[in-house]
């Protein structure tokens, strides 16, 4: 194969995690290191991979989840390279030095098995957004891998005097050591047609970051999917 | 008038098929040649062109029919420059190899009308969603567009090298690899429940030659619809409830 496309051949591994062109996730498995991945997120592997839907591990901890339902992410354990992508979103590595970060469900990708993870309901605007906001937890060492529709932008708190605040339907991801409020900008005009669009945000303080996608669609793939 | 936007002129180039960027194809003809391109691809052409929607054999609708796999072509001829894009995916333009090439009909931007192409099966044993079961086999001296949704992977298979991939995400691949479908099952399967990883059926190539894949599992929309009208209004039609692309990209 010659000219245009050997541009896209996989470049050689470097680390545990590494993008391949914006929107696809390439990473290097091992015997032993295992990974929770997206379920469904699988484009290609090279090498022997399995895919255990639902571990038992899993539904202990997203037990909570959506009631009844199985957490979407599957254990990926295995020798060789693997490819994740989500329907032609961003995807955006993160590596975790002792640290942690709140990812909203639908944008998680993959992240590693020895991370300590839980998952956490977005207190007081659950009511608001429209699927509820259902967040996973992350601390640790290791890698993250998150998804977003479009290049994201980081926001950076700062000292935390001012408060930031963010549409629910197009954040990501936040540190979660900030302290999240709701506030609604609800005014008597909506009541008569004239709405802004924008009838609540989530205002953020403290000290971290919060990482936002230019996208409102914030619907689940893989739970539409029929 | 003066804007960035005039920094985007016309690719100076003698070759037949030129990205113009990467998503758009420009492709001239000296009128000795023609291309076939997929119908309502043209986006803008310049010169003499003439678009003719290109005869399907008796045997091409039957395949067609039968496996939703074949070609919605038009012949493009005349001399001059024609622009091709189909909804904003990336276009990569290939050689093809002498052992040919197998692709998913839906991935066909254009194509040298010197080229052959046919139906073939991969696995005749199941039914099979997404890509995989029939596919368009090319073969002949000449290159081809591709389409991928996002920018792709190409996986070099050799023999000493296990490639797999997802089903539905798989645009193109040597024909000389052998195939096989695969999909991973369990045993715990009664003793508990197991959900679902969502990963169905699996391509797993052997041999020498290349895969091509797409970070994305959605097959592009073919002739959509962009629903509006009354149709739009109650909710039925492309925008209703079995619309073909319900929340995803492309809406």
């Amino acid at each position: 194969m010659n000219q245009q496309l050997a541009g896209y051949a996989p470049t050689p591994v470097t680390a545990r995690m590494e993008n391949h062109g914006r929107t696809m996730l390439k990473v290097a498995m091992a015997t032993g290191q295992d990974l929770y991945a997206r379920t469904g997120s699988m484009v290609a592997y090279e090498g022997f991979i399995q895919y255990e839907p639902n571990p038992p591990a899993v539904r202990q901890i997203a037990s909570q989840w959506i009631s009844g339902e199985g957490a979407p992410l599957m254990k990926c354990a295995g020798d060789g390279l693997l490819y994740l992508a989500d329907y032609g979103a961003d995807v955006v590595v993160i590596n975790l030095d002792n640290d942690s970060i709140s990812v909203n469900g639908t944008n998680l990708l993959a992240f590693d098995g020895h991370l300590a993870w839980g998952v956490e309901r977005v207190k007081g605007l659950a009511k608001f957004a429209g699927q509820g906001l259902w967040n996973v937890r992350i601390q640790g060492t290791g890698w993250v891998a998150i998804t977003s529709r479009g290049t994201p932008i980081v926001v950076d708190c700062g000292r935390g005097e001012d408060e930031t605040y963010v549409d629910p339907d197009a954040l990501v991801a936040w540190s979660p050591n900030l302290k999240v409020k709701g506030k609604r900008s609800f005014k008597a005009g909506s009541l008569i047609g004239r709405g802004s669009g924008e009838a609540y945000q989530m205002a953020f303080s403290g000290q971290g970051i919060v990482v936002v996608q230019p996208s409102e669609d914030s619907t689940d793939r893989l739970r539409i999917r029929n | 008038m003066q804007s960035p936007l005039f920094s985007h002129t016309e690719q100076q180039s003698q070759d037949r098929y030129t990205v113009q960027n990467p998503q758009l194809l420009r492709v001239s003809l000296t009128g000795h040649d023609d291309v076939l391109a997929r119908k309502g691809a043209m986006v803008a052409y310049q010169g003499l062109m003439e678009f003719d929607g290109e005869y399907q054999s008796q045997g091409q609708r039957r395949a067609r029919r039968n496996t939703g796999e074949g070609l919605d072509l038009m012949r493009c001829s005349g001399q001059g420059t024609v622009y091709l894009a189909n909804l904003a995916q990336y276009i990569h333009v290939v050689d093809i190899d002498p052992e040919g090439m197998t692709v998913d009909s839906a991935y066909v931007l254009a194509l040298d009308s010197s080229l052959h192409t046919e139906v073939i099966a991969v696995d005749s044993h199941y039914g099979i969603s997404g890509t995989g079961k029939y596919q368009l086999n090319i073969s002949g001296n000449g290159k081809v567009a591709l389409m991928t949704s996002g920018q792709p992977l190409m996986m070099q298979v050799t023999p000493d090298k296990y490639v797999n991939a997802d089903a539905d995400a798989i645009v193109a691949w040597s024909s000389g690899l052998r195939v096989q479908m695969q999909a991973q099952t369990h045993s715990t399967g009664v003793l508990r429940r197991r959900g679902n990883t969502g990963e169905g059926w699996e391509l797993s190539f052997l041999g020498q030659g290349f895969a091509l894949v797409q970070p994305s599992e959605v097959l592009p929309p073919q002739n959509a619809q962009i629903g509006q009208g009354a149709a739009a209004q109650f909710g039925v039609g492309q925008h209703g409830a079995h619309s073909q692309n319900q929340n995803n990209a492309w809406n």
